[in-house]
């Protein structure tokens, strides 16, 4: 490892990665742009937003709107999808070339992907998967919040002498900025060199899963089935409920035991850990080896006719009552209203 | 294949204690008393590279950095059916962030080659970053492919699919590469009786920061770029808020209060 290329001091500037798939920006990307204008403003320095990707020029607007003062607009074939070697080549070359102090990177599946080959390449710190953000004015150190992966846990992390300082965000935790179409901003086209032998892997292509549900792992809402569903045949109530909120299916064990739902959609100490922005528990009773691997979701929702049940004790918001009168409701209720 | 490199980890099992203690001193987590176990995750990772193995034939080595007591998941790893078996250990290692573990894997991975895969678990169930395959990858100069679900070997060139959000993507590129599998690609198989007697046959080498050459201001805390100042409970969950009424007046109620939290 070699010292870092310059001085702290030397970096200044606030840049956010926005990330396209096919010609989208994923929303993360505006939440980061607002946190990096409030972080920008603190720090009293200009918001740059990289947007890779070729023929995206459309979307510099929407991030000029949601706060970016700068939008470095690099394009080129193959920067069309995101590719591991391309998009690193490309971000680092502009990081070294300008020096900002603080650059933000939503922690989806290709910005995990980017962020630690990045970071490493630039001989820096990387904090990972950050829920909160602070920053001091004046010492212009960033201050990462989150969560101590199993433990139930809150972390601060920080990279005092390393520049920049690279996080990634977790997505949908921030809140969404306001856009402000009359915003100006500008949009610089840096040279892009790539040639056909930098790109090492190779996407074939992207298979959208067809049932158009969430994947359990990554997904921002889990609907979970607990023994209390009391049949196979009620799950279509919470399958109804998933696909209105864009959820995943998860279960508890005694559910998968019954081949309910395949193990795949297991969580809990034998099964998988989710950490969604909402976890509705539909007849979860709310045993310990479920809950670990649940109890750290932002948001519990426990709908149970056994006020006793111990998932109220860990739930955020809860309804007692027959979950096949209160399940179909609530999806109507959803469906609706418009507010997903 | 010519051989299989497999980085394991041992971390506390969270999922044995009701709370996890801090030290109010420290900030840090108290492990005594929080059995180790091996980071589930890769146990897949060694999965994957055991099958390849055995229809494709080399050696299978498994490495971790850890204290001395990391041994034990290595002695796992042989008993679950790995050829190898090798322990990097120093005391100036201790409080090594991402950067500085991934710095001195790569170098213990160099000291193996040629190796044509390495194979991490997604990530760890204690720091849980997925780092570490994209960061050797870099030491390395190779090319990686992460969160990995499926994989087939044909000659030189690796194909994959890739889990992403909403469906997977199909990639492939050259060997040796860099991958993280995640726990759908296989279920691992169970440590069994005989498994123990061939683990006792095999060694288990330890590398030192030294006897890699690797520079003491790299390593450990020194060579970390980042800190983790404090750790702290998040506020205590307050008791549920628990909507009453018809069903529809709880449905709504519980709608509303879903929108103020941005929950929807």
């Amino acid at each position: 490892m070699s010292a870092p290329a310059r001085l702290a001091a030397d970096h200044r500037g606030v840049w956010v990665f926005a990330e396209q798939r096919e010609g989208v920006l994923q929303p993360v990307s505006l939440e980061l742009t607002g946190l990096g204008r409030r972080l920008a403003d603190q720090l009293n320095t200009p918001l740059e937003v990289v947007l890779l990707g070729d023929g995206v020029g459309d979307l510099a607007e929407e991030l000029i709107a949601c706060g970016a003062d700068r939008v470095l607009l690099g394009e080129h074939p193959l920067l069309r999808d995101y590719q591991t070697d391309c998009y690193t080549r490309v971000l680092a070359g502009l990081i070294l070339g300008r020096g900002p102090e603080i650059v933000l990177i939503g922690s989806t599946s290709n910005g995990r992907d980017l962020a630690p080959r990045l970071s490493t390449r630039l001989r820096t710190g990387l904090m990972a998967d950050c829920i909160d953000f602070e920053v001091d004015p004046a010492s212009r150190i960033l201050t990462g919040i989150k969560p101590v992966a199993g433990s139930g846990l809150l972390a601060s992390i920080i990279c005092p002498q390393h520049r920049p300082q690279i996080v990634t965000a977790r997505p949908g935790v921030l809140p969404r900025p306001a856009s402000d179409p009359s915003r100006k901003g500008e949009v610089r086209r840096p040279d892009i060199e790539l040639g056909d032998t930098d790109a090492r892997t190779r996407l074939l292509r992207t298979v959208r899963d067809s049932t158009g549900g969430a994947r359990l792992d990554d997904a921002p809402v889990v609907v979970a089935a607990g023994q209390g569903v009391g049949c196979e045949e009620n799950l279509c109530l919470l399958e109804q409920l998933a696909e209105v909120l864009g959820a995943a299916l998860g279960a508890t064990r005694p559910v998968v035991d019954a081949g309910w739902l395949p193990e795949s959609a297991q969580i809990g100490q034998s099964g998988k850990s989710v950490r969604p922005r909402l976890y509705i528990a539909c007849g979860v009773h709310g045993a310990s080896f479920h809950t670990v691997g649940m109890q750290n979701s932002d948001v519990i929702v426990a709908i149970n006719d056994d006020p006793q049940a111990p998932i109220f004790k860990i739930a955020t918001l809860g309804v007692v009552g027959d979950l096949r009168e209160i399940v179909p409701l609530l999806t109507d209720r959803l469906k609706h209203a418009g507010l997903i | 294949m010519e051989q299989i490199i497999v980085c394991i980890k041992q971390v506390p099992d969270f999922s044995k204690v009701p709370d996890v203690p801090i030290d109010p001193k420290k900030g840090t987590i108290r492990r005594e008393g929080i059995p180790s176990i091996l980071n589930p995750p890769d146990k897949n990772a060694l999965e994957e590279a055991l099958r390849l193995r055995d229809s494709g034939g080399g050696i299978v080595t498994c490495i971790t950095m850890g204290p001395p007591q990391a041994r034990a998941v290595l002695q796992d790893a042989l008993v679950m059916g790995a050829d190898r078996a090798v322990l990097v250990s120093g005391p100036a290692l201790a409080g090594a962030d991402t950067l500085s573990t991934s710095y001195v894997l790569a170098a213990a991975i160099r000291r193996l080659s040629p190796f044509d895969l390495v194979i991490c678990g997604r990530e760890t169930a204690d720091s849980g970053t997925g780092h570490i395959a994209p960061s050797l990858a870099e030491w390395l100069d190779l090319p990686q492919i992460t969160c990995v679900r499926k994989i087939e070997i044909h000659g030189r060139l690796l194909w994959a699919q890739r889990t992403i959000e909403d469906g997977y993507q199909e990639i492939e590129g050259p060997l040796p590469m860099v991958l993280s599998v995640t726990r759908e690609i296989n279920q691992p198989r169970p440590l069994r009786l005989r498994g123990v007697a061939e683990a006792m046959k095999k060694v288990i080498t330890t590398y030192s920061p030294a006897g890699l050459g690797l520079e003491p201001k790299n390593l450990g805390l020194a060579g970390s770029p980042t800190q983790v100042p404090r750790l702290f409970p998040p506020r205590p969950r307050q008791e549920a808020q628990v909507f009453s009424g018809s069903a529809a007046e709880a449905v709504e109620a519980l709608v509303a209060r879903l929108r103020e939290l941005r929950a929807i």
